[in-house]
């Protein structure tokens, strides 16, 4: 409270105001400046501390040379003019040139046009190089911070008066603002290659060749690997299956995608329109590889991806930041496609003599059923026959036989045991099987149309041809056991953050609000735009939601306009009268001009001499208002019965 | 609601609204920051687009309310005297409920008193300075509000429609009521009592003389304490100047220094004898003006 | 005016109104002032019972009353007190003037030469009367009403602003109303009721003057005031504003008025109600005359209290 009174008598001036401004609108930027730069800056501060006088014309060369330097050794290398083609680098020899253009000035400790609005020019260089949610957060305090300096500058730096009148301003322009965002067309939806540096730490992404032995190092993390919206709900669990890689080739101790030279035929993948297409959009964070994870079967690619013939979709680039992406798919669990030779002859590949014991298993099955689907159905039920326990801590499986010894031997391993297993023994079967890995969706990680994939969705399944058809199955399914034990003991350590279900709830909605901010502010597009439009046109319910939140919206600027333009008294009891005031003069009792309020009680009591009850109200009133705002250190106990007295005479009815 | 906004309406006509430099800042950042969200695509761009023009908005509508409610009058009071400064003083009532910041009050072209703020239902008086240049009625007017409140994107402007009227008196010069009254000592005021020493400035009598202190070198002459028998001072027309502008002057200063004395005195004009024991000081000097 | 005095000091104005009818608001403002420790100008024309109030206020005070009527062949020595020589011992006795009493009625004081005036107003300011360069102390409490008749009369010396800052208050006394105005003529006079008696011992004026000066003024008032102070110097209005002796002897008598009221703090009446009568004598109009009423409006109807 003493620190508000003492910013209430003081008077900030231009200068302050300015510095002030230049601060705020600085500080991100600190965080992009190289190291010279930073020390120049540094150097212009302390000289602005400790001098505080006009810098002399000889000082103000000297800096003006410093800043020379400075921006020198700052790009030094970096620069060339071939070099300034590169938006990003001309844009921070321009910060920099500004920087010591103001600072200069800003020594001569006279404001010009110049220094005036060159905070103006930092916020939106500014916007060139951060991005995100703490961004936009920063941006529109930024934005209120200038608005306040620059009421305070008119207020003669009245910074507390300057806070409401500028807190009025900006909550008038807030629902324009909205208005605005929403409707505004959008003309380039492409965002340039350049953002924020993003994180460093790097995203165990899954990997593209597959390791069945120690190497098959799991990392079942809670880190998030994407962030899904559906357009709708969240389908459910056993849709979830997004799919990564696709690996053919089996090395013994692990499987191996198609090598990249190899040149296979386009097939006909046939994606039936009947089937309810889902829209959803995803957030991918940096992998360090190339794959987009789209939900089984993908209809078409998604932006700047390739969709291969197997349906796995690639970017040029490993994926090094965040990547936002819109995708639409069909989730079936099988799809029609045409084998050209080297797919097919690929995808039956197996070596006969590795795993004996399999063999076996095999011909007996191959003498019972002669379908390919009969037989893939047999296979599964030989699977379920084996007893085997799904756990993510399995026993070392003998490298050249790891089907049999799977199978037959420890019996106990995760998705990609399994998933190669049943390939393996599919193709010894004569049919055309093949590995896919990806992520499967937890639905416990969901929130309304909100999912999040996690480290440890990580998954692997089997795609076998059948009727010209791949049709996946998954190969988990088959165990007999799950080993839970050893799967919260890998996580332990990641779970103690949030050992409760409550706080993990607090933190998926936490997260959930950050993926709708994100994904309404901070990447809404034209795509959007449009999706809000159709949904307004099509959906009278949401046309109603929509503009009574808007309207909730206005009203709450306007509460908050109101509760900052109003009067502002320094007495409390003061404050409090006001009420009895506005009921009496809305009685037609009207206060004279120079008449103090004692003078005015009384006269309402002469006047009314006939209403007993009121006037008695009004000179206990007039007595307690009087003690309270002339006499010596009113105390607290007094405020508050003169606060519950005129509340008493509020509900008064005849006056 | 609609009340107030029929009002508003009547505020915005009596405002009006010139361009700043700043206007075109805003146009500019305006124009950059369009290019910057077409380059660039990021929605923050965008979000810092749409608030620096809703402030630009919204920043009109809140300028003209700080300025187009105030209420200005001339008030009737002050002097005016040809030739020398006068104040005119201009009342600004502040009617609405918000205070009123930043008003600059333009007089003559270029020259203006700055008005800090003024709070809500409070009026403050401002003394224009003006100096007539000839005795008799004038009139003044062009004095305008001029306010940049809020942002200084636009330059409001708001004119004082009243016209202030007033009677200029003759500049009041010539020689000192004093002198006038050292011509006749006798006749008006009897010297009683020594009263101190003061330098000679060639008006007084040869007989007042410090003698003593000629001597030291210092030329002082006397001073008496007098006591005035009431007697009533006769200011003549014709003998109080060369010129009909002189003597007017010369009454004038007379007529003032008489009143501060608390002296009545009697003016003989060519057809008039003013009297102040009948007419009051402004009677007098208004028959001065018009004359 | 809305006011209520304490009853301790209703007996004292009861039985000074029996010679002062109708009066009790002249004869309750001016033991304000003598309770501020402020001296009153009465500004009226003759007649009108400036003497009068000045005499019994005195007996009621129980202080020892002194009287100088003011000629204008008065010299500084007949108010101070004279050395002359004492032939029969031999040396300078000192004798002193009637300015050695504690309720000192000066009694037109603009019909005296300025420099008689300006002897009585110093030792007023300063309580002590240094004559031959012995300094002579004057008695406590030391009350002056000094009486003027306005300055349009005949034969009188024009008191400078400066030497009347000296005075506290200044106000007239006016003619009764119209019903005082019967009674008056009607002549109805209760022998009893006009013997009057000493009511205050000198301790109990202490204690008032005590009280007077303890009377808390909140910041809400003294914001108030400021306004009222600043506005008398900057409004261009007024010739001078309002010096810093005024400002005080303004809060002073803000607060005695205050206690005449029984209260311990001071509120925004009570500055309305003593504001022209501080200021009557200290601004002076630019143009026009000056008087208490138009001081009053023009002050108070630009400076509002909120309060």
């Amino acid at each position: 409270m003493k620190f508000l009174v003492t910013l209430q008598n003081t008077k900030f001036s231009s200068l302050v105001l300015l510095d002030l401004a230049y601060v705020v609108v600085l500080a991100p930027l600190l965080l992009m400046l190289k190291v010279p730069m930073l020390v120049f800056v540094v150097l212009v501060v302390a000289i602005l501390v400790f001098s505080s006088k006009p810098a002399k014309s000889w000082l103000i060369v000297v800096i003006f040379m410093l800043g020379g330097i400075a921006i020198y050794l700052s790009l030094y290398g970096a620069f060339s003019f071939r070099g300034l083609s590169r938006l990003k680098l001309f844009l921070e020899l321009l910060i920099y040139v500004l920087i010591v253009v103001v600072s200069m000035q800003r020594l001569t400790r006279e404001i010009n046009i110049y220094l005036l609005l060159s905070p103006f020019f930092f916020l939106a260089l500014s916007l060139f190089f951060f991005y995100g949610m703490l961004m936009l957060i920063y941006v529109i305090f930024e934005v209120f911070f200038l608005l306040w300096m620059i009421l305070s500058h008119r207020m003669q730096g009245d910074i507390l008066e300057g806070f409401r009148a500028s807190m009025v301003m900006f909550m008038y322009s807030l629902p324009w603002v909205v208005v605005l965002f929403i409707f505004f067309p959008r003309i380039s939806f492409e965002h340039a290659s350049y953002g924020f540096k993003g994180e460093t730490v790097q995203r165990m992404g899954h990997d593209g060749t597959m390791y069945l032995d120690n190497k098959a190092l799991l990392v079942p993390s809670d880190r998030i690997v994407m962030e899904v919206g559906f357009e709708k709900k969240i389908p459910a669990s056993h849709l979830l299956y997004f799919r990564g890689s696709m690996l053919y080739i089996d090395k013994k101790n692990h499987w191996e995608p198609i090598p990249s030279f190899v040149k296979r035929k386009e097939g006909l993948v046939e994606h039936k329109v009947n089937n309810e297409k889902t829209h959803y959009s995803v957030t991918l964070y940096p992998t360090q590889k190339k794959w987009l994870y789209l939900l089984d079967i993908p209809t078409q690619a998604a932006k700047e991806s390739k969709l291969d013939r197997d349906l796995i979709s690639t970017v040029k680039r490993k994926i090094r930041e965040p990547m936002h992406y819109a995708a639409i798919s069909t989730l079936r669990s099988k799809f029609y496609d045409t084998l050209d030779d080297y797919t097919l002859k690929i995808s039956t590949a197996v070596h006969v003599n590795h795993n004996p014991k399999t063999l076996e298993e095999v011909l007996k099955i191959q003498e019972i059923h002669h379908t390919e689907a009969k037989r893939a159905n047999a296979l599964v039920k030989f699977f379920q026959s084996q007893s085997l326990t799904y756990t993510l801590k399995p026993e070392a499986l003998d490298i050249n036989h790891t089907t049999d010894s799977f199978l037959f031997d420890t019996k106990k391993g995760y998705c990609v045991h399994f998933a190669s297993s049943f390939v393996t023994m599919a193709r010894m079967l004569g049919i055309p099987a093949r590995l896919v890995t990806g992520y499967k969706g937890d639905i416990s990680n969901g929130l309304k149309n909100y999912l999040v994939i996690k480290e440890r969705d990580a998954h692997a399944w089997a795609e076998l041809y059948i009727d010209k058809h791949w049709v996946r199955y998954e190969t988990t399914s088959t165990a007999s056991h799950i080993e839970t034990q050893a799967h919260s003991n890998q996580t332990k350590d990641t779970q103690n953050s949030m050992s409760s279900p409550l706080m993990k709830k607090i933190n998926l909605y936490l997260m959930y609000a950050k993926y709708q901010v994100e994904t309404w502010i901070l990447y809404y597009s034209n795509i959007r735009q449009k999706q809000l439009l159709g949904y307004l046109k099509e959906n009278p319910k949401f046309i109603f939601i929509f503009i009574s939140s808007f309207i909730t919206l206005v009203l709450v600027t306007l509460i908050f306009t109101v509760y900052f333009k109003r009067k502002v008294y320094d007495n409390k009891a003061l404050e409090s009268v006001q009420a009895i005031l506005k009921i009496l003069q809305e009685r037609g009792f009207i206060r004279k001009k120079n008449e103090t309020l004692h003078q005015y009680f009384l006269r309402y009591c002469e006047e009314n001499v006939d209403k007993e009850a009121g006037t008695r109200l009004i000179t206990q009133l007039d007595d307690s208002y009087e003690k309270l705002v002339y006499a010596d250190k009113p105390t607290n106990l007094a405020l508050k019965d003169f606060k519950k007295l005129v509340k008493k005479a509020t509900k008064f009815k005849t006056y | 609601m609609m009340k107030s906004f029929l009002q508003f309406i009547q505020i915005h006509k009596s405002v009006k609204q010139h361009a700043t430099r700043f206007s075109a800042v805003v146009v500019v950042l305006l124009f950059g920051l369009f290019l910057q969200a077409y380059m660039h695509d990021f929605n923050l761009v965008y979000i810092t687009l749409f608030f620096v023009f809703s402030f630009a908005f919204s920043a009109g509508p809140i300028g003209v309310l700080n300025i187009g409610s105030l209420k200005s009058t001339f008030l009737k009071q002050g002097r005016f005297f040809a030739e020398v400064e006068g104040k005119i003083p201009l009342q600004l009532y502040n009617p609405s409920k918000s205070t009123a910041w930043a008003i600059d009050i333009f007089y003559d072209k270029d020259t203006f008193l700055p008005l800090e703020k003024l709070e809500s239902d409070t009026s403050t008086i401002l003394q224009l300075p003006y100096t007539p240049n000839k005795r008799g009625h004038f009139t003044y007017e062009g004095v305008y509000l001029e306010s940049k409140y809020p942002l200084s994107t636009a330059r409001l402007t708001k004119l004082v429609k009243e016209i202030f009227t007033a009677l200029a008196y003759p500049q009041p010069k010539g020689k000192s009521l004093n002198s006038f009254l050292s011509e006749d000592e006798s006749h008006y005021g009897e010297e009683k009592e020594f009263d101190g020493l003061r330098d000679y400035d060639g008006s007084q009598k040869l007989s007042h003389i410090h003698w003593a202190s000629v001597a030291k070198g210092e030329l002082s002459v006397k001073t008496f304490v007098k006591e005035h028998q009431t007697q009533n001072l006769l200011f003549h027309f014709f003998t109080s100047g060369s010129d009909d502008e002189a003597r007017l002057s010369q009454l004038c200063l007379w007529a003032l220094s008489c009143e501060k004395l608390h002296l009545t005195f009697d003016i003989q004009m060519p057809q008039k004898r003013l009297s102040s024991n009948k007419e009051s000081i402004d009677e007098i000097l208004s028959y001065l003006a018009k004359y | 005016m809305n006011y209520t005095i304490s009853p301790e000091f209703i007996p004292i104005i009861d039985a000074i109104e029996v010679h002062l009818i109708g009066k009790r608001e002249t004869i309750a403002l001016s033991m304000a002032t003598f309770f501020a420790g402020g001296h009153l100008l009465l500004e009226d024309i003759p007649g009108v019972g400036k003497t009068t109030l000045a005499k019994y206020l005195s007996v009621v005070l129980g202080l020892d009353f002194g009287r100088i009527q003011f000629t204008s062949d008065m010299l500084p020595s007949d108010i101070l007190g004279i050395n002359y020589y004492n032939q029969k011992e031999g040396s300078f006795v000192f004798k002193k003037g009637p300015i050695f009493s504690s309720f000192l009625l000066a009694d037109e004081i603009n019909r005296s030469m300025p420099k008689t005036q300006s002897a009585l107003l110093q030792a007023m300011e300063e309580g002590v009367v240094t004559i031959d360069s012995v300094a002579y102390t004057l008695p406590q409490p030391f009350f002056v009403i000094g009486t003027q008749n306005p300055h349009e009369e005949v034969g009188t010396f024009v008191l400078p602003n400066s030497q009347l800052d000296r005075f506290m208050c200044s106000f007239g006394i006016g003619y009764p109303d119209k019903n005082s105005e019967r009674i008056i003529l009607q002549g109805i006079k209760d022998e009893s009721t006009g013997k009057i008696k000493c009511m205050l011992t000198n301790e109990e004026i202490k204690m008032y003057m005590k009280k007077a000066s303890m009377v808390t003024l909140s910041d809400m008032l003294l914001d108030f005031l400021q306004d009222i102070i600043t506005y008398t110097r900057e409004s261009g209005v007024f010739e001078y504003g309002l010096s810093m002796r005024g400002a005080l002897a303004l809060v002073s008598m803000v607060k005695s008025w205050a206690m005449m009221q029984g209260r311990t703090y001071a509120t925004a009446d009570d500055v309305q109600m003593v504001t022209s009568l501080v200021c009557a004598h200290r601004l002076v109009f630019k143009e026009g005359k000056t008087s208490p009423k138009r001081i009053y409006d023009e002050i108070f109807s630009t400076i509002h209290s909120d309060t």
